[in-house]
């Protein structure tokens, strides 16, 4: 059973998302985009926003915000979100009252996406307010396809271990290095057996080439869309059954 | 209420050897009652409230609450529980953390406030409600653990964890008061601590926990159990040593006057005073050397603790 005070709970996680996880990452997005921005305003770097050239480029600074955004707030968002609730023993306060454990982390999962997303919107309609008109709704999209990969993977991993971060990149840089090396032309360097494997790791290749296409305000395949939600949905729900059946405290 | 029957818990290392902290309990907790749980340090005590509140699960044997499973119940109806550690994020200020637990508690959004006041009143912590967590004693953080236990004042199970831990002998003394205004004929209070006093001051039973087992249930408070527990006096007699120590074999001299006596019922007591009366002894005064619980508890764990 769903309890309204565990759904009006909802704003201190929202709280806790903006202030705790995204704020640096915001802090140093919208240093990137303002040092165009202003370099651009007193004439440092000769730049028209209303011309294509100018459209390119403002395009090209929330490509360069949103790739620093988007990954290091998801993974700061999710990285500990069950785990350290277990470690720190806040779980005995929490957990006492009657709260759904699998809700309780479902809900914080699904509050910080959309605060990732609305955030990553903000940014980009700042970013449009001084140049010119970008793709806000394309990086809403990139946002959420980040926030699902990286955040369902990262619930995944959270709910088996404390080591969750390091488990999360590790994933993320093997999964890059391998994908890349199996895409490789006219051939693969990966032996035949590795690359079953490899078909089954984050599709993080996938990811990256549809927030480009999203930031450059061009549509993206379905398929990568699918690929990417539906790795991201299958981590959240075999963490969610991991942790309804696990022990709250170790 | 709470039906424990042949819980065993064990915790396996990755690598090492499996270490059991429950063994074999079976343990019935009535509505109504205060059940104590006493035991040194690693006897079960915290496993076994971990189990009750659902946090871990048994690994053999059944535990149930009201007839379920311990975190069903707790998911369906909450507790009122006062951990050992106050665990909370330290940058939390009192009253936020309160009206986070209360709103997690399902306070109805227009009672919180109130429910936040009262418990603030109750805990006398007002002058602290702006501070940090971390900037708190370890007294006053305890205050605001056992304040956010009585956000709700309708949840059927209690559960403290050395709920004094930290707390001065005024604040101990109001913590009986508060645990006594707790009762209720369907509500079940289960209190874990060292303090065996404490424990006899406010719990109808003590469960004796020792190496993963309950070694003894001692009824404690009242008088039902106290004519046929033996527990260890110390008579003061003005005159007449020599009677009372022929009166009661074993007794010992502890220093002029002051005859120690060890464990005997009270008839036994009665009885041996009356002989000693008899024959000749002025009796000033008779005081146990311990309670009954602390007899209790020595003899359940082997003498020490």
């Amino acid at each position: 059973m769903i309890r309204s005070g565990m759904l009006r709970y909802a704003r201190y996680q929202a709280g806790d998302f903006l202030l705790q996880k995204a704020s640096v990452p915001a802090v140093l997005a919208l240093f990137i985009g303002g040092m165009t921005v202003y370099m651009s305003s007193r004439g440092l770097v000769p730049l028209d926003w209303s011309t294509e050239m100018g459209a390119a480029s403002a395009r090209a600074v929330l490509k360069q915000a949103s790739d620093l955004f988007f990954p290091l707030a998801a993974f700061l968002g999710v990285n500990a979100i069950s785990s350290a609730d277990r470690q720190h023993g806040h779980v005995r306060f929490v957990f006492s009252k009657p709260v759904v454990v699998p809700f309780y982390y479902l809900q914080q999962w699904a509050v910080y996406g959309a605060a990732l997303v609305l955030l990553g919107g903000a940014l980009a309609v700042l970013l449009q307010l001084f140049t010119t008109t970008i793709p806000v709704v394309g990086a809403m999209e990139a946002a959420a396809l980040t926030w699902i990969l990286v955040g369902g993977i990262g619930y995944l991993c959270s709910s088996v271990t404390r080591f969750d971060g390091a488990l999360l990149i590790l994933g993320w840089v093997v999964s890059n290095i391998l994908r890349s090396m199996a895409s490789m032309q006219p051939e693969s360097p990966l032996p035949s057996w590795l690359l079953p494997i490899v078909k089954a790791l984050p599709p993080v290749d996938r990811l990256d080439t549809a927030r480009s296409a999203l930031y450059a305000g061009q549509s993206i395949g379905s398929g990568s869309v699918l690929h990417v939600v539906g790795y991201g949905l299958a981590c959240l729900a075999l963490g969610t059954l991991i942790l309804r059946r696990r022990s709250l405290i170790t | 209420m709470i039906a424990f029957r042949s819980v065993t818990c064990e915790y396996r290392a990755l690598l090492g050897r499996t270490v059991r902290a429950v063994d074999d309990i079976s343990l019935d907790i009535a509505p109504g009652e205060v059940l104590g749980i006493a035991g040194p340090n690693g006897a079960g005590k915290t496993t076994l409230l971990a189990m009750v509140l659902g946090f871990l699960r048994p690994t053999s044997g059944t535990l149930r609450v009201e007839g379920i499973e311990p975190r069903a119940f707790v998911e369906a109806h909450g507790v009122a529980y006062v951990p050992e550690l106050m665990t909370l994020p330290m940058h939390w200020t009192v009253e936020n953390a309160l009206h986070r637990l209360a709103t997690l508690a399902d306070v109805p959004a227009a009672a919180l406030p109130a429910a936040v006041d009262r418990v603030i009143e109750t805990l006398a912590i007002g002058e602290h409600r702006r501070k940090r967590l971390k900037a708190l004693s370890k007294g006053n953080l305890q205050r605001v653990g056992i304040a956010q236990a009585l956000l709700r004042d309708d949840m059927r199970l209690v559960v403290f964890d050395e709920p004094t831990h930290g707390l001065d002998p005024v604040w101990t003394a109001r913590f009986r008061e508060i645990v006594a205004a707790m009762r209720r004929p369907d509500r079940v209070i289960v209190v874990a601590s060292h303090n065996l006093d404490e424990l006899e001051r406010i719990c109808d039973r003590v469960a004796i926990v020792d190496r993963g087992q309950v070694q003894r249930v001692v009824t404690v408070g009242g008088t039902t159990g106290a004519a046929t527990s033996a527990v260890a006096y110390r008579i003061r007699a003005v005159t007449g040593d020599n009677a009372v120590l022929a009166a009661f074999p074993g007794a010992t001299l502890a220093t002029s006057g002051d005859i120690d006596v060890g464990a005997v019922d009270l008839p036994t007591l009665n009885a041996g005073l009356a002989t000693a009366i008899a024959g000749g002894a002025l009796i000033a005064a008779v005081f146990p050397r311990e309670s009954a619980l602390e007899t209790a508890f020595r003899s359940a764990i082997g003498g020490g603790t």
